[in-house]
């Protein structure tokens, strides 16, 4: 776009606190449902940690490099 | 779990807690006429006759309340609406903007006014009720856009991001931007004010006890001490009063800019 420079953030800055909690709560979900449905007690907590991964990597794919 | 005895001479004092921002009614027995409730009608009341008044008698040589409102609405039409959301859209947004900046302002400014001494939105369900109407305008204007389909695809696929990996992404996506920001935005708001409030009135109530209630003049003057405090943490707040009003409206532009970029 041909706008003139920002002094503002063009993105929000707290999209990676939206990332975070989103990333851990869904995938924390998901893996509770297959707990449940395994009958395991293991894949919560991976879940939890795979959702906060994929948000950091998100974080730093998406806003870091623009 | 009580702390108040182990400190000596404080046996008597009742920390200030959540419950100290239950008011009761003012009058009747209605929760609508609560001091929250009254004070956010009145500044709905304030903010809209104080530009009605200042927009309406506008004179070559404006007089100060002109000035002042003409400065404000000027700061936000051009520092937050047109930098942020871009010369082709951003007029219709104004009036929005205006209004939320200076409706949350006044009523956070609340917790600070002499006598009146409560931010309205240290109660969180109206923090709530305001992030609802932005999270429908955003959502409503991408809807407008893009269509239900193409505003789906926008908010969920961003640019830059090929491969399987967008399977895992998308749901990430869809709950950041649809789900978890409202409650942050609302949250941010409702615990800076309610964390404020609770400062404030811990080093008022905690320093009138201490100066009225101890016999020693230690405490005495601690208890003065901590009033002095109480009145440094009051400009403190006006701080992160303005700082919320503006963070929010900021957001609020940077959620609508979002919603109507071009997909990249």
């Amino acid at each position: 776009m041909s706008e003139p420079p920002q002094r503002v953030p063009a993105a929000d800055p707290w999209a990676a606190f939206g990332y975070l909690v989103g990333g851990a709560g869904f995938y924390a979900g998901v893996g509770w449902l297959l707990d449940q449905w395994l009958e395991t007690s293991f894949l919560l907590p991976a879940g939890l940690l795979f959702g906060i991964a994929l948000a950091i990597y998100l974080v730093f794919k998406l806003h870091l490099n623009a | 779990m009580t702390t108040t005895g182990q400190v000596p001479g404080a046996e008597g004092f009742t920390p200030p807690g959540p419950g100290d921002f239950n008011l009761p009614p003012v009058f009747g027995d209605s929760v609508l006429f609560a001091k929250p409730a009254l004070l956010l009608v009145v500044s709905a009341v304030a903010v809209f006759g104080f530009f009605f008044v200042t927009s309406r008698r506008t004179a070559l040589v404006p007089s100060k309340a002109q000035y002042v409102g003409e400065q404000g609405y000027g700061f936000i039409r051009n520092s937050v609406a047109r930098d942020v959301i871009g010369s082709q859209h951003f007029l219709k947004f104004v009036p929005w903007l205006v209004a939320t900046f200076f409706f949350i302002l006044l009523n956070n400014l609340f917790g600070i006014i002499p006598l009146i001494q409560f931010p309205t939105f240290s109660r969180s369900s109206f923090a709530y009720g305001l992030a609802v109407l932005v999270w429908l305008l955003y959502n409503g204007i991408g809807i407008w856009k893009h269509g239900l389909l193409g505003y789906l695809r926008h908010v969920t696929m961003p640019a830059g991001i090929t491969g399987p990996i967008l399977v895992l992404i998308i749901p990430l996506e869809f709950f950041s931007t649809v789900l978890v920001r409202p409650v942050t935005l609302a949250l941010r708001l409702f615990a800076n004010m309610f964390a404020g409030h609770l400062l404030l009135i811990l080093f008022t109530l905690g320093g009138e006890y201490l100066l009225l209630n101890s016999d020693k003049v230690l405490y005495n003057s601690v208890g003065v001490l901590t009033l002095i405090l109480a009145v440094a943490i009051s400009f403190l707040e006006l701080l992160v009063q303005l700082i919320q009003a503006y963070v929010f409206t900021l957001l609020t532009a940077i959620y609508i800019q979002g919603a109507l970029a071009e997909d990249h």
